[in-house]
């Protein structure tokens, strides 16, 4: 079923919309959550979460790209989900993991104290991938959107994990000298 | 924390960049094996289904081919011995058929830590599609397997038919029997927006996994120190398919965050001592490794999973390595484990 048909649904309140979005999409939102969460139980928790809070949100919503908003929902759902957790046991998935690498793009300056909106850091992280090639902005995002296994991006995209790990920490550095020239600082 | 909201600001770029990046959509396609060893399984697979549940008597000739996929596939590593085959697999040749789909399991692979099923999902129509399950799972001897990783590949165009390598891994032995599998739910192009599909349905299979145990207790006991922490090694156990090596880490205190390794990645003191570097040398010298002593693309290792829980203040820990090709135990000179050297006599 195509994004708009499932939109029209939800707009019509027709409980068929849910088992549309979960026929459509549930596999790649069971598959974020889980890499985030590292638990099947609390990731199916989260998909769920996030049907509920779709069916809230359309109407008045229409999202353009449905897919992509309600991924978004469950990997924002997911991650707060994660905070609660955290405290309880050490994360199994691959956040720490990619939590870890993207550590390294943020600058340690200090010097001049600013607080940047995420709104801002989103702009930036956007400009500064859309100016690299399609394959190395998909690999990015792919490990620092969707949290994939550097094992599962080697696959798809016929290259190694050690040259996916040193393309991703180019990027990192790239990125962190973006960032930095663009004088944004955590 | 600053990576935390970076990870925040990621999720929110815009929706085109998110679904071009969506899984399963790179242009390259997923690797797949060389032709001639794809006409010589299937030539094997169809002699599989041909033979069927009987196969288990333990018929092989011919039937090498069938073990490939359990093993790193683009024809760099050397074909597996047979003779060792014919002690740790067998051919299964058992199928269920529901909504039109066919599941057969076709070969099982398998030591004291780790299970590789080959299965083969038939329908009309079928090829070249990503294949999931809502649901496939192991029980009988499988049940509460720890980890587990796995792969679909089309064979052979066109037959309507494409395989699924699937192994389970478990830190504890995995008993001698039967094995039972569920699936529920076929679903193709997952990830794929508008063309995944899912097939309602369940396939369960029981089938048996019985081995011959080769694996060797190599002499444990040895005291380390990695990074300050004490470190006793439990367990050392090697199989023509993989290593396993059990330890307990006393960190005395020290903060297990805190990052220690920077290069190839970054790892944490604990992600450090989980993963204690382990080189097995092969008496002509080739070495085989976890990705901590080795880059994953010289390790010879298909999978290395580590993990710890934490008992009294020490963290008892696995690391469990998985070859890209069988590793016949004869050709081994010596297993290293942080320095420490273990002979194979």
């Amino acid at each position: 079923m195509e994004d708009r048909e499932i939109v029209e649904l939800y707009w019509k309140r027709s409980e068929q919309a849910i088992s549309a979005a979960a026929e459509t999409y549930g596999g790649c939102c069971r598959a974020v959550a889980y890499r985030i969460l590292g638990d099947r139980r609390d990731a199916e928790e989260c998909v769920n979460d996030a049907y509920f809070s779709a069916w809230n949100a359309i109407p008045p919503a229409r999202p353009d790209n449905f897919g992509a908003f309600l991924v978004k929902i469950t990997r924002n759902a997911a991650l707060n989900r994660r905070q609660q957790n955290r405290a309880k046991k050490r994360g199994g998935g691959q956040t720490e993991l990619a939590l870890t690498e993207l550590e390294e793009c943020v600058p340690t300056v200090t010097s001049v104290e600013q607080g940047v909106e995420d709104g801002l850091l989103t702009a930036a992280l956007e400009n500064f991938l859309y100016a690299q090639s399609q394959p190395k902005r998909n690999i990015f995002i792919r490990r620092y959107w969707y949290l994939s296994p550097l094992r599962d991006i080697a696959r798809e995209y016929g290259m190694s994990q050690s040259k996916v790990k040193s393309l991703l920490f180019r990027m990192r550095k790239e990125l962190k000298a973006y960032l930095e020239k663009e004088e944004i600082l955590l | 924390m600053k990576n935390e909201k970076l990870l925040r600001a990621m999720g929110n770029i815009g929706d085109e960049l998110i679904t071009n990046a969506m899984p399963g959509r790179a242009e390259q396609k997923p690797r797949r094996l060389r032709r001639g060893l794809a006409v010589a399984l299937a030539a094997a697979l169809a002699l599989t289904l041909t033979i069927g549940v009987g196969a288990a008597s333990g018929a092989f000739g011919g039937l090498k081919d069938v073990f490939a996929p359990a093993f790193r596939n683009d024809g760099t590593v050397p074909p597996p011995d047979m003779e060792i085959i014919e002690k740790l697999g067998r051919p299964v040749g058992v199928s269920a058929v529901d909504q039109g789909v066919t599941v057969t399991v076709e070969s099982v692979l398998r030591d004291r830590y780790t299970c590789t099923v080959v299965t083969s999902i038939k329908m009309d129509g079928l090829d070249g599609n990503e294949i999931d399950f809502d649901r496939m799972e192991m029980g009988g001897i499988l049940a509460g397997y720890v980890a587990g990783s796995g792969y679909t590949t089309d064979v052979v165009p066109d037959d309507d038919t494409v395989q699924v390598i699937r192994t389970w891994e478990n830190n504890e032995p995995i008993p001698q029997g039967m094995a039972t599998m569920t699936i529920d739910k076929v679903v193709l192009n997952r990830y794929r927006f508008l063309r995944e599909r899912a097939i309602e349905g369940k396939w369960e299979l029981e089938f048996d996994a019985s081995y011959e145990d080769l694996s060797l207790d190599l002499p444990a006991g040895q005291s380390l120190t990695v990074e300050g922490a004490d470190v006793t090694l439990n367990e050392i156990t090697v199989s023509p398919l993989s290593c396993m090596i059990k330890h307990t880490v006393d960190p005395k205190g020290a903060d297990l965050k805190r990052v220690v390794v920077t290069e190839p990645y970054e790892r944490t003191l604990q992600d450090r001592l989980e993963g204690l570097e382990c080189v097995i040398t092969k008496k002509d010298g080739t070495r085989f490794s976890n990705p901590s002593a080795l880059l994953q693309e010289d390790s010879h290792a298909q999978s290395s999973h580590c993990d710890s829980r934490e008992r009294g203040g020490k963290l008892e820990c696995y690391n469990l390595i998985r070859f890209d090709q069988m590793l016949p135990l004869d050709e081994i000179q010596s297993i290293t484990i942080e320095g420490v050297e273990i002979p194979l006599s």
